[in-house]
């Protein structure tokens, strides 16, 4: 078994290696074109309006201090200032939320930044909500 | 050594390689999310209709304008001086080719702030930290600037100065929107961003 630790240890470390690199959110992943595709055909925009957008799984996290108090949005709102969002309880909430997680905010560059850097960051399933379609 | 075991380390260096750097050249990102996020937040790192109507009018040579709308737009309704790079383009060409480093501005600018904001992000994450947008977007200057007329009545020295960088810049944004295509893209031509002709010196 001693013979196989010069084998074993460099192996332990390549695995604990990929798997860090691969779920840490403490780094951008390869290919940011990839990451950022989505932003490109705008399928990662919601409108508010639009029935059926926003599915009960869905949390919305709230980037400035307006609230969204209409009952379009039924499901799990927090608020989050746009500069914590990768405070560790916030990461946390969206690794673990089931459903899309959609970012909401009155001003439109706040949320494609955030958004950016989430899917630059490796997080899948975000999407920006906005009240109306714009120029996508 | 056996040489199964040395033929096992060479294995696992370049999977431990492997594993660590990517398979093909990609564009990548650099640096921490959290950090630029929060640099990328920066109020300052919005620019006004009128912000950008008194560098056009003071004629800034620290300013570079990319449009990120599609070039059919671009040749209708660009601001004067901007360059055109197309916004699912901008992870295709070399960064370098169309954004300046160093003390220059690069706003970034589209109908809205939804692309310039991803813009924003990829600039700042491919080193150009000095990335700016246009607040607003075209629609914002167009309001803003373009559509400037003098109301009547007193107006403040501030608002005076405000009417005057306005006047300036929309005349000229006016009249390069007014140009005939071929005219339009022979002024264009020459204003297309050169890194060779930022060294400077004698050839």
């Amino acid at each position: 078994m001693k013979k196989y630790l010069v084998i074993i240890i460099p192996v332990l470390i390549i695995i604990i290696l990929v798997i860090a690199v691969n779920t840490g959110s403490w780094h951008f992943r390869y290919d940011a074109r990839t990451r950022g595709a989505a932003s490109y055909d705008g399928s990662n925009i919601i409108v508010k309006d639009k029935p059926g957008s926003i599915s009960k799984e869905a949390l919305v996290l709230l980037l400035d201090k307006m609230k969204v108090a209409d009952s379009s949005v039924n499901c799990r709102k927090i608020s989050v200032s746009p500069d914590s969002v990768f405070s560790g309880n916030c990461i946390t909430l969206i690794r673990k939320n089931r459903g899309p997680v959609i970012l909401y905010s009155a001003d439109r560059s706040v949320s494609a930044r955030v958004w950016m850097a989430l899917a630059q960051a490796g997080m899948k399933n975000i999407y920006i909500l906005t009240d109306c379609p714009g120029n996508i | 050594m056996n040489p199964r075991i040395r033929l096992s380390i060479i294995l696992i260096s370049a999977g431990f390689v492997l594993a660590v750097l990517p398979l093909k050249y990609t564009r990548s990102l650099g640096g921490s999310p959290a950090k630029l996020l929060s640099a990328s937040l920066n109020d300052s790192l919005a620019i006004s209709a009128d912000q950008l109507a008194r560098f056009i009018s003071l004629e800034d040579k620290d300013i570079h304008l990319v449009d990120l709308r599609d070039k059919a737009d671009f040749m209708i309704t660009g601001i004067p001086g901007a360059v055109n790079v197309p916004y699912h383009e901008i992870l295709e060409k070399d960064p370098s080719s169309f954004l300046l480093a160093g003390n220059a501005r690069n706003i970034f600018y589209s109908s809205d702030d939804l692309q310039p904001g991803y813009a924003m992000i990829i600039a700042m994450g491919l080193g150009y930290r000095n990335s700016y947008f246009l607040r607003g977007g075209i629609n914002e200057w167009t309001r803003v600037v373009s559509d400037t007329i003098y109301r009547g009545g007193t107006i403040t020295a501030r608002e005076n100065a405000l009417f005057e960088s306005r006047i300036k810049a929309g005349r000229l944004y006016n009249k390069l929107c007014n140009l005939p295509d071929s005219l339009k893209i022979k002024y264009l031509n020459a204003m297309k961003f050169n890194p060779k002709k930022l060294d400077g010196g004698c050839e």
